[in-house]
């Protein structure tokens, strides 16, 4: 893999969350991303840090850019935590289990180009989302 | 079937590659504005280096001056911007008239620009020089440089060209040949006719084989690869042959090592960047091209992974992998690492080679380098995107009113950026107002209201307001059909109304003149 | 963790929201803000988030809280000053902030909140 950049930190408290924002603005302006696309990827990473923190307790995000044709960065946000039960359900706006707005995980598709999610009750979340550079 | 066989068979596609870095290289484009009648109305430096003229004196000119005579006729000029009126865009390709008197091949694209109200207000050409791949001095260079005879022939079977290996091969000069029969010089005639025949039909052939007879008597086998040719307007007027000599081969299996020196320098004399790969990855030859393109030396490359040249080690092993599997690959994108940083996008075609056992013992690969081809399309495609921008400016028509309007159709990447730009706009201007107008928009649909309600949503997180002016009636209809509610949202019919609604926004009016005389 | 600031100007509140708070801070200023109101008896609240870089949902539901408390202490609330790639991101993002006055800088805030205050006062 050609990495112009990488890196990965612990999400293991409140203050992780705005860490998390200002490691991935970084990754995203050395990239070259526009000023909206690097909001977009920030809020995204800010939505999962938080669930990540809010529902599993602790976890860990990655980052690195990929090449494939385009240049593009990807986040990788990984737990082991309870797990989400019904994965179409938490992807409707509005769900919630807590006490938020629903919305993190419907707006977090809507605001990157690409959303995986993987989870298994009782084991873990893991979210993979990515943004190519648009030409 | 031997090593130093195959290593000559693949080395020769390097040869047809050559011909097709040829006719693909793309070098330069131009960006002009027209009025309605076809008259210049802006130019840039591309222009300037195409056309020749300077921006002063083809301003106002009509655009026929880029055309010779034969262009001219039949009204096609006419018909040209007719067809991009109608269509709202017209593509095509031909000669074009350099100031100096000089034709050149160029791809042009004409695109109308309307006013909101739908009134044409001009055209933008996009021009691209393709007289590089036109060109007969350096095709005629390219061509005598081929190792392998090369022909052309017109649809009666005439020979029209030809180069000086095939002067060698039948023994005959360029003089002799030109205006003969194809056929003649072949033992089997009949066989010869079916085979250019069909390339008019199918548009090409490969490996065709047949037995070409030199003048003294002796007989060539060989193999011909062939493809039609078009004049400027696309129609076909020949074939363009090219024979591989594989008796030359039968040879080379009989005497390998004068086979050995003979690939040798067929592929030193390849333009393209040629490596062999062992089964392990590792590099166990490579041409001059190679040394040229990586900027490290023959000794310095044997023997190292081949994949660490590239961006990518892991694509490009993968690549190689999928060679010793699958037997070959064709048009692999990899981008090579030069010794000085510099990065160049490369494809490559490869396929395997075997020894005398026929064992499979390495993996033959030429590469094209696209990198000049690749940054023209980049900047063409930033100069298409500049137009488009430059078809949505958003002007500030007060003090606290931008005005918007939008013209085509409105596809999510188009209306992504059009709201990025109102908004940093309306940041920018400090106005609290925008108006939108829609009149130049043909359709909407679901996913375009989608859009422009949000932006007017967006809009209105900012601390202003969107008046949506110049619905017209077949638009209202469909908001209304698709069930989209813009109610809360300030509509007017046409911009005039919407800049009335915007100045009593800002709690300002409009007064007549001579009132204001009366009331003193 | 830094504390905000709550500056009051004749009976409105001004707040520069700082540019990346964390949760604990964005909860705090919920807290300062309706403290701040009684004390100083304030009519209106302008919240400046024109240095604000992110807005993600947990932001977007406290303010939306915090406009409707104040609102239920009687007091007015303007969002001031958003930037217009936070704006674009937000509604992505699918939050409106339904029924919040905005305006395009505290300038204009402040015009909209007096006109109304003095509409209120001229009213009773
Ligand atoms: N990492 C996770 N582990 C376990 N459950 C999760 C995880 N992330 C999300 N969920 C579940 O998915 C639901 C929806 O998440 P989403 O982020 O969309 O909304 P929310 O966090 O409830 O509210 P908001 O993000 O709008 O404040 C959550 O309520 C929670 O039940
Ligand atoms: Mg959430």
């Amino acid at each position: 893999m050609n990495m112009l950049c990488h890196g990965e930190m612990p999400i293991d408290t409140e203050n992780d969350i705005v860490m998390a924002r200002k490691s991935v603005r970084e990754a995203a302006v050395s990239l070259g991303f526009g000023v909206t696309d690097v909001t977009r990827i920030v809020t995204a990473a800010s939505e999962l840090t938080r669930n990540i923190y809010v529902y599993a307790g602790s976890g860990i995000m990655r980052w690195q850019s990929i090449n494939e044709n385009n240049l593009g960065l990807e986040l990788v946000f990984e737990d082991h935590g309870p797990g989400i039960t019904d994965i179409t359900l938490a992807m409707e706006p509005g769900y919630t289990t807590g006490k938020g707005l629903g919305m993190g995980l419907p707006g977090t598709k809507r605001l990157m180009d690409e959303m995986e999610i993987m989870s298994e009750i009782g084991k873990g979340t893991t979210i993979c989302i990515r943004k190519w550079l648009r030409r | 079937m031997t090593t130093q066989s195959d290593a000559k068979s693949s080395s020769i596609m390097g040869s047809e590659e050559s011909f097709r870095l040829l006719v693909d290289s793309v070098t330069d484009y131009a960006i002009i504005m027209l009025d309605p009648n076809g008259h210049i109305a802006s130019w840039n430096a591309g222009a300037e280096k195409i056309f020749g003229y300077q921006y002063d004196e083809i301003l106002g000119k009509h655009y026929s001056c880029f055309y010779s005579g034969e262009s001219l006729s039949d009204g096609l000029l006419e018909k040209k911007l007719k067809l991009a009126a109608e269509n709202g865009r017209f593509e095509n390709e031909g000669w074009n008239r350099h100031k100096a008197g000089s034709r050149f091949w160029a791809n042009t694209i004409i695109s109308s620009l309307r006013d909101p109200l739908g009134n044409l207000i001009g055209f933008a050409i996009i021009a691209r020089d393709f007289s590089e791949r036109k060109s007969a001095d350096y095709a005629r260079s390219l061509i005598e440089a081929s190792l392998d005879p090369l022909v052309t022939i017109s649809p009666d079977g005439k020979i029209t060209d030809v180069n000086g290996a095939t002067e060698s091969i039948t023994g005959r000069s360029r003089t002799e040949l030109i205006g003969t029969d194809f056929c003649e010089y072949f033992t089997v005639p009949e066989q010869a006719r079916e085979g250019y025949q069909a390339v008019f039909r199918d548009g090409q052939v490969r490996d065709y084989p047949l037995e070409l007879r030199n003048v003294d008597g002796r007989v060539f086998s060989v193999l011909y690869n062939a493809s039609v040719y078009r004049d400027e307007n696309g129609a076909v007027i020949g074939v363009f042959a090219a024979a591989r000599d594989i008796s030359e081969r039968k040879l080379a299996d009989e005497a390998l090592k004068r086979a050995t020196a003979y690939t040798r320098s067929l592929i030193e004399a390849s333009l393209d960047p040629l490596v062999t790969i062992a089964p392990d990855g590792k590099i166990t030859d490579v041409n001059g091209a190679t040394e040229s393109i990586t900027g490290r030396s023959r000794s310095e490359l044997i023997g190292t992974d081949f994949s660490e040249y590239f961006t990518d080690p892991e694509k490009a092993r993968k690549g190689y992998q999928q060679v010793f599997r699958e037997g070959m690959v064709r048009d692999y994108p990899l981008e090579l690492r030069r010794a000085n940083g510099r990065v160049t996008s490369v494809l490559y075609n490869a396929s395997v080679y075997r020894d005398e056992s026929g064992e499979v013992v390495g993996v033959f690969a030429a590469a094209r380098d696209i990198t000049e081809r690749k940054l023209t399309e980049e900047r063409i495609r930033q100069q298409s995107r500049e137009i488009l921008d430059l078809s949505t400016p958003v002007m500030q028509v007060w003090q606290g009113v931008v005005a918007v309007p939008l013209i085509g159709t409105l596809d999510s990447q188009r209306t992504q950026q059009f709201m990025e730009r109102l908004l940093e706009r309306i940041v920018e201007t400090n106005s609290p107002v925008a108006l939108v107008d829609i009149m130049g928009v043909p359709t909407i649909d679901t996913q375009t209201a989608q859009h422009l309600i949000e932006t007017i949503s967006a809009v209105r997180l900012l601390g202003a307001q969107v008046v949506l002016t110049g619905v017209r009636p077949a638009i209202a209809q469909t908001l209304v059909h698709l069930g989209i509610d813009l109610s809360g949202i300030t509509t007017r019919s046409s911009l005039a109304a919407g800049l009335l609604v915007a100045l009593d926004l800002l709690k300002l009016q409009v007064v007549r003149k001579s009132d204001n005389h009366l009331g003193d | 963790m830094a504390t905000v600031s709550v500056i009051k100007i004749r009976d409105i509140l001004l707040v520069a929201v700082p540019s990346d708070p964390d949760d604990f801070t964005v909860s705090e200023l919920q807290d300062q803000v309706l403290d701040a109101l009684q004390r100083y008896n304030a009519k209106g609240l302008i919240l400046d988030i024109s240095t604000v870089e992110t807005v993600d949902s947990f932001f977007a539901r406290t303010i939306s809280e915090t406009v409707k408390m104040v609102a239920l202490m009687g007091g007015l609330t303007v969002l001031s000053g958003m930037r217009a790639c936070v704006a674009v991101t937000t509604v992505q993002l699918g939050l409106s902030f339904d029924k919040t006055l905005t305006a395009l800088d505290v300038d204009r805030a402040m015009d909209m909140l007096s006109a109304a205050i003095d509409s209120m006062e001229t009213g009773l």
